[in-house]
């Protein structure tokens, strides 16, 4: 595993907003009701100077500086080799100071277990070349898990907006803008 | 934040107890000026008011009892080094109850060093609060507004034992009615500090203004800050009742303020 960075390639252009990945991740891992390790959102119609419906599938951004690592007092947060921000439950005692100090509120409370719980980019899975549960369920493949020091990156950005700002814990993210060039032209 | 009645209880008793310990380093081990039976009784309410805090805070934790792994990550964690800072805190408190009898350097160096940890606590509390994350949290009011309150508090707090205790009163009232002032400006600053910031900090802002308690702590803080004022030139107002009456005023402005504080701070 060594040398490898994972991260999430996000489609905005293919992503509809359908949550499947929130929900056979939610269903895989058997997650309280309460809780999600994705979230879908729509995003600003503007965000390529032309009127078009967007959406972004984010989960944890598995950051290079993440930190839910820096202020959780048990140290249950990790920063693999290979890029993944793994979380170690049995170390943690349920404080939430991650899911305040993380940018992007991704940690959640599990009401049950009384422990934070968040993505771990299916980690176990990865490990035997498997794809993540987000990835083949999304309809659209519009999700991907990419080695990130062995996939070209021009065309994508790690900032969109209704993202917050990815240099505060430099999320490792990458979105695919939405391609102008496909908005229906209803003037025509 | 959610659940964070623990954390008022926390913070604001922790500050309660470490303003004590500092007041009694001044006016007990630099200066003498207390007598035995207010140094102790102040001592022993600083201890319990500690202890009270910590377990205030263990409520917070989804395993309460697996607290004591907090510890683990002082390195990186402000939250870890609070909870050890407050700890040693704690137990030099309890060794001052013991040495607060005898005189010389021992005492002096034992007050000190609780001086030193509790002030170090209330940075390390303050920094928790002070991400990015929390944008109208992410600046220096944080921690002067956690300071404050332990200056605040803490005097009022000693000069309310010593009139239990039927100790001379000791007339602090340029030094409150400063500190007060300080704390109406410090509100301000962070008022107009929220306003100037990000969308999350203006709705913080916004949200401080229009929540009733807050106004009702302004009203406690100019309440306390005209009794004490008046009480610089009058000298009947100088009196242990007046030092009691002021500080139930501002241990409630400082709780209605904490919790002001967490009910209103918008994540990114």
């Amino acid at each position: 595993m060594a040398n490898q960075k994972y991260g999430f390639i996000i489609s905005m252009e293919r992503c509809i907003g359908c949550n499947a990945c929130t929900i056979s991740c939610k269903s895989y891992y058997n997650l309280n009701p309460s809780i999600n390790r994705r979230f879908v959102r729509e995003v600003e119609e503007t965000l390529v100077g032309e009127a078009k419906r967007c959406h972004i599938s984010t989960a944890c951004n598995h950051c290079e500086e993440p930190g839910c690592a820096k202020a959780c007092p048990t140290g249950a947060y990790t920063k693999l080799d290979n890029g993944i921000v793994k979380h170690n439950q049995d170390r943690c005692i349920g404080c939430k100071m991650c899911a305040t100090a993380c940018p992007y509120g991704v940690p959640q409370f599990d009401p049950v277990k009384k422990k934070m719980d968040k993505c771990s980019l299916c980690v176990e899975l990865l490990e035997v070349g498997e794809e993540t549960i987000c990835m083949a369920s999304c309809p659209m493949e519009a999700i991907q898990v990419v080695d990130l020091n062995e996939t070209e990156t021009i065309g994508l950005v790690d900032r969109v907006n209704g993202f917050v700002n990815p240099d505060i814990t430099k999320s490792t993210t990458l979105f695919k803008l939405p391609d102008a060039t496909h908005t229906v032209r209803r003037d025509l | 934040m959610e659940h964070s009645f623990t954390l008022v209880l926390f913070t604001v008793l922790s500050q309660l107890a470490i303003g004590g310990f500092i007041t009694l380093f001044f006016l007990d081990a630099l200066k003498g000026k207390l007598s035995p039976k207010t140094s102790q009784t102040a001592a022993v309410g600083v201890v319990v008011i500690g202890i009270v805090a910590v377990l205030a805070s263990l409520f917070h934790l989804g395993h309460p009892f697996h607290a004591a792994k907090a510890l683990l990550n002082f390195g990186h964690s402000w939250l870890s080094r609070e909870v050890i800072f407050f700890a040693i805190f704690i137990v030099i408190a309890i060794i001052y109850l013991f040495v607060s009898k005898t005189e010389g350097g021992r005492k002096k160096i034992v007050a000190g060093l609780g001086t030193l940890f509790g002030i170090l606590t209330v940075y390390s509390t303050a920094m928790i609060y002070t991400i990015p994350s929390m944008p109208a949290w992410n600046n220096g009011t944080t921690l002067l507004a956690f300071m404050l309150t332990a200056c605040v508090l803490g005097p009022l707090f000693v000069q309310t034992i010593s009139g239990f205790t039927k100790d001379t009163f000791i007339d602090c009232s340029r030094y409150t009615t400063t500190i007060i002032g300080a704390l109406i400006v410090v509100n301000l600053l962070i008022i107009s500090v929220a306003h100037g910031g990000s969308d999350e900090a203006v709705a913080t802002g916004l949200a401080i203004c229009t929540s009733p308690l807050f106004w009702i702590k302004a009203v406690l803080y100019v309440l306390a800050f005209l009794i004490s004022g008046r009480s610089i030139c009058n000298s009947n107002l100088k009196n242990t009742n007046i030092a009691t009456i002021l500080f139930v005023l501002m241990l409630v402005a400082e709780f209605l303020g904490r919790i002001v504080f967490y009910a209103t701070g918008v994540h990114l």
